[in-house]
């Protein structure tokens, strides 16, 4: 039985043939040659991690825009999209010094 | 494949991997105001030996408080997991600012990362049921988290564990790294 990742990746294939639309494989989604046929099944059969990755020209933030209404966030960061990232915080000492 | 254990232990334990973890980078006091720089790491492993562990919990524990803190310790040690793609490219440390150097998959560089043969570098291929992609843990850049702290952030954040031969794995190339000598 699919789960909600898998049929939304089927339609995210799908829609993508039927538009003739080339951006699944321009944003890395998915590998080798925009040629090859790669069937939903394929796709989906495969562990889907394996295809989410990123072209050395493509930003993670890139594909993961491409990809956010297609993907709940924690699947994004299943699928390998999350990056250590720096947290900045300033903050006001109310007594001055320590 | 990598074997996991998906029940959470109460105590911080050898082999955990803990989502979103910080390290404090610096904290600042200047002029009144307090700056303070963390890093958020997505995945962690923790690499402190497991008996240890387990000492400073028992110890700690309001049944066998000790009468001493001989057995507490300050830090735990932890190492961050990077997706195995990103490390390919280069690219784990992009948000950062750090480009890192690339290892082609194809080549001996990227056989060797994956058959765990560089020292720096641990690849784990974790099972299907396991919400993570192939990672590698990157040896290098371990650091310290308080106890405590790590113990109240894993009850909410906890992916699971590696399973007692794969951590042993993970701790013995560990050691391995940290004890290298280096000849000219």
């Amino acid at each position: 039985m699919k789960n909600a990742s898998q049929i939304k990746l089927e339609n995210l294939w799908n829609r993508s043939l039927m538009q003739n639309d080339s951006s699944l494989f321009d944003a890395g989604y998915i590998k080798g040659s925009s040629e090859t046929a790669v069937s939903p099944a394929s796709l989906i059969n495969q562990q889907p991690g394996a295809y989410l990755t990123t072209k050395s020209s493509r930003t993670p933030s890139v594909v993961k825009e491409f990809l956010k209404d297609v993907l709940k966030p924690e699947e994004l960061e299943r699928y390998g999209m999350g990056k250590p990232e720096r947290i900045h915080v300033r903050a006001k000492l109310i007594h001055g010094k320590s | 494949m990598v074997r996991v254990r998906q029940t959470r232990l109460a105590r911080v334990a050898q082999g955990d991997i803990i989502r979103n973890v910080e390290y404090v980078e610096h904290v600042i006091e200047k002029s009144g105001y307090l700056d303070i720089s963390r890093i958020r790491f997505p995945f962690v492993v923790v690499l402190t030996q497991d008996c240890d562990l387990e000492q400073d919990y028992r110890s700690r524990s309001l049944k066998n408080k000790s009468s001493t803190s001989d057995k507490h310790l300050l830090s735990v040690l932890v190492a961050p997991l990077y997706n195995l793609e990103h490390i390919y490219s280069g690219e784990h440390l992009s948000q950062l600012g750090q480009t890192m150097q690339k290892i082609e998959r194809k080549r001996t560089s990227g056989g060797n990362l994956r058959n765990n043969e560089t020292p720096r570098y641990h690849h784990l291929d974790f099972e299907p049921t396991v919400q993570l992609p192939p990672s590698v843990i990157d040896f290098k850049h371990y650091f310290s988290v308080n106890v405590s702290q790590l113990k109240k952030h894993k009850k909410k954040e906890f992916i699971c564990q590696l399973a007692d031969l794969y951590r042993e794995d993970v701790s013995q190339r560990f050691s391995s790294f940290l004890a290298r000598i280096g000849l000219p």
